[in-house]
């Protein structure tokens, strides 16, 4: 990258809500910036930040990252600014971390969702998010966490998403990346095949979409 | 008291005799000079035969046979035109040619039109528009002038005036548009333009990294209409791809916009300005020294943000930026106080904006209400101001407009000056006031009466 360049570098953010468990996955953060990093150019901060959703900072930070297990109740301020976010351009990305289609947060953050953003759709496995930067010809990647035993014991083929003008607004996944991404970046190389790769394709669409 | 009064009585004689002999000498002067129906050859173009070329080259062509008849060959015969109205332009081709072809001409303008000039330009963006401008001038001395636009579907505007001015966007123009100038019911010049009911509006080619201001401004110009392309460098070996890049022509892309530095080539981007098309310059792309010699404005610092600015009426203070120097032949577009933060300049053909400002997605995301549109327009105003958006001319069928194919019709009376010359004078118009004078017979009337008066009284007396 030019040494003229002030680029703004990418932050990785993380929404914070009132009810549930939105901080149960803390080590996803350092994973995907970990994996920024490793595989693109893009300018990132080595540390993520924690955002309260009733907090216009939110709109400082267009990509959010949102997690739990516990149900999900929007306050009416949570609602409000992320209505105004999801208009004016920003991506919510949502992680069951039950991987559990009939568990809690799944039924109550869906129902949030639709009432601040509109209903999910499933997103077809073409979509240009899965060529973002890394090729998933079948759609998202299998999490090793879809079928252990807790949760709905599913392969979730496609992820659901709120589309805007074209664009993904609010990226809905009961894969649990939580789950799959929440350990320490150096533990990677235990791994055949890094499993964050997905999140890489995640943040280039979000930066170029 | 007779004697008094026969002394007052061949006073007046003499002088209205006098005043008499004077203004006849000078009405005998101006008429030699005005006599034009009375020269060989010689000619009034007016509504009847102003827009037949056939008409008028037959009539220079018997003009040319009497002198040959006559005996005066070796040289052309003189012309003298008096113009009652700006003739057709075959008409003042006609009359270019006999002019280029040596024969001597001189004319005389009763018009009361000094000029008339019509324009038709697209611009690309909100939507696909025209806006038609068109303006005359009258002759100081003529009644006002009414100046009407139209094209084949009706009168745009009208109005009236010395020097009457018409401003029109029109989104829809059919046909050719005519602007005509008219003093009362007779039009007197008609200017005609080819309506650019279509623009060739092409694409945008977006330069930058990968980061919230690229994907703020993809999208800002998308939302407001533009098909944007771009190559973002991801690493050394992966881009992302919006649209379908290609080569920077002007055959594909209206305006290429650059946000970073390190992201264009300088001969390319100048080649394509040169073509017309039409280059953002804006943030970082501004710090790229490669781009230095392009760009019409230079950094002389940084521009400190206004805290809490992005949530005021004044957003643009909040944002990040740098001040600017404008280069001598540009213009400044948008400034803070004493900073010029936005610059404007040509380059040949095309055109180019250097914008001060930098990340300016912060404002579409944490601005108030409305911002995200705010910051739509203002990226849309950048790139429509400099938008390479060609006219495509198409005569409609069944629209008869055989001038419009002359490059003069824009403005007749100018293209007639450039063909014929300079008038050799202006004429009254029959129909108007004339300056109040006083009689030649009532001059000589007085004259008369007044000496034999003076007659009689010498009579009365006795005096011989």
């Amino acid at each position: 990258m030019s040494a003229m360049t002030r680029h703004e570098p990418f932050i990785f953010a993380t929404a914070q809500y009132d009810s549930g468990d939105w901080d149960s996955a803390p080590m996803v953060a350092a994973n995907v910036v970990d994996a920024i990093a490793r595989y693109t150019t893009i300018p990132v901060v080595p540390q993520g930040v924690v955002v309260p959703l009733a907090s216009e900072a939110a709109f400082q930070y267009p990509l959010l990252f949102f997690t739990g297990h516990l149900p999900v109740r929007f306050s009416q301020r949570e609602a409000s600014v992320l209505r105004r976010y999801l208009q004016r351009g920003g991506l919510l990305f949502v992680d069951d971390h039950n991987h559990d289609v009939d568990g809690a947060f799944h039924k109550t953050v869906r129902e949030e969702i639709a009432r601040v953003a509109g209903k999910l759709a499933p997103l077809p496995n073409s979509h240009p998010l899965y060529r973002a930067f890394f090729v998933f010809d079948r759609g998202p990647p299998t999490t090793s966490h879809e079928m252990n035993g807790w949760g709905d014991n599913l392969v979730h083929e496609q992820l659901d998403a709120v589309l805007q003008d074209g664009r993904i607004t609010v990226l809905y996944s009961s894969k649990d990346y939580s789950s799959e991404w929440s350990y320490h970046p150096d533990n990677k190389r235990f791994l055949a095949v890094d499993n964050t790769k997905f999140a890489v394709n995640v943040v280039v669409y979000a930066l170029t979409r | 008291m007779t004697r008094l009064t026969e002394r007052f009585a061949r006073v007046l004689g003499v002088l209205a005799l006098a005043m008499a002999l004077l203004l006849a000498v000078v009405r005998a002067v101006r008429s030699s000079a005005e006599r034009v129906g009375g020269a060989p050859h010689a000619f009034r173009i007016d509504s009847h035969n102003g827009d037949s070329a056939t008409r008028v080259a037959r009539m220079l062509g018997a003009f040319t046979v009497d002198d040959a008849v006559a005996q005066r060959e070796g040289s052309w015969p003189a012309l003298f035109v008096v113009m009652s109205v700006i003739p057709s332009p075959g008409v003042r081709g006609v009359l270019g040619g006999a002019r280029r072809a040596g024969m001597p001409m001189r004319w005389w303008d009763s018009t009361g039109v000094r000029a008339l000039a019509l324009a038709a330009n697209g611009t690309p963006m909100p939507q696909p528009s025209t806006l038609i401008a068109a303006s005359a001038t009258a002759r100081d001395s003529v009644a006002p002038l009414s100046l009407v636009v139209r094209d084949a579907g009706g009168v745009l505007d009208s109005v009236a005036g010395s020097a009457p001015l018409i401003g029109v966007r029109a989104t829809q123009v059919s046909g050719v548009v005519r602007a005509q100038v008219q003093r009362r019911g007779t039009t007197m010049a008609t200017a005609t333009v080819l309506a650019s009911s279509k623009l060739a509006v092409r694409r945008v080619l977006f330069m930058g990294q990968p980061g919230w201001d690229a994907k703020f401004v993809i999208a800002a110009l998308e939302e407001s209409g533009w098909l944007v392309d771009g190559t973002l460098a991801l690493s050394p070996t992966a881009r992302a791809r919006v649209g379908a890049p290609s080569d920077l022509d002007t055959a594909r892309y209206s305006a290429v916009v650059v946000i970073d530095s390190g992201v264009a080539n300088e001969r390319v981007l100048r080649r394509f300005v040169s073509q017309g098309g039409g280059a953002v310059i804006a943030g970082d792309a501004l710090r790229d020294p490669e781009l230095a010699s392009l760009v019409p404005a230079r950094i002389v610092g940084d521009r400190a943000v206004v805290a809490g600015s992005l949530l005021t009426d004044q957003p643009l203070r909040g944002l990040p930026a740098y001040r600017l120097r404008a280069e001598r032949a540009a213009i400044v577009l948008a400034h803070e106080g004493t900073l010029a933060m936005v610059v404007a300049s040509r380059r040949s053909v095309g055109r180019l904006v250097a914008s001060g400002y930098r990340a300016t997605w912060h404002w579409r995301m944490e601005g108030r209400d409305g911002s995200m549109d705010a910051h739509r327009q203002w990226w849309n105003a950048l790139v429509s101001a400099v938008a390479f958006a060609p006219v495509t001319t198409q005569v409609p069928s069944g629209d008869s407009a055989p001038g419009a194919r002359w490059p003069g019709d824009a403005a007749p009376v100018a293209d007639l000056v450039a063909r014929v010359g300079e008038p050799s004078g202006e004429l009254a118009r029959p129909g108007e006031p004339r300056r109040a004078v006083v009689p030649l017979w009532l001059l000589f009337a007085i004259a008369v009466v007044a000496l034999l008066l003076e007659w009689l009284l010498r009579r009365l007396r006795g005096a011989p």
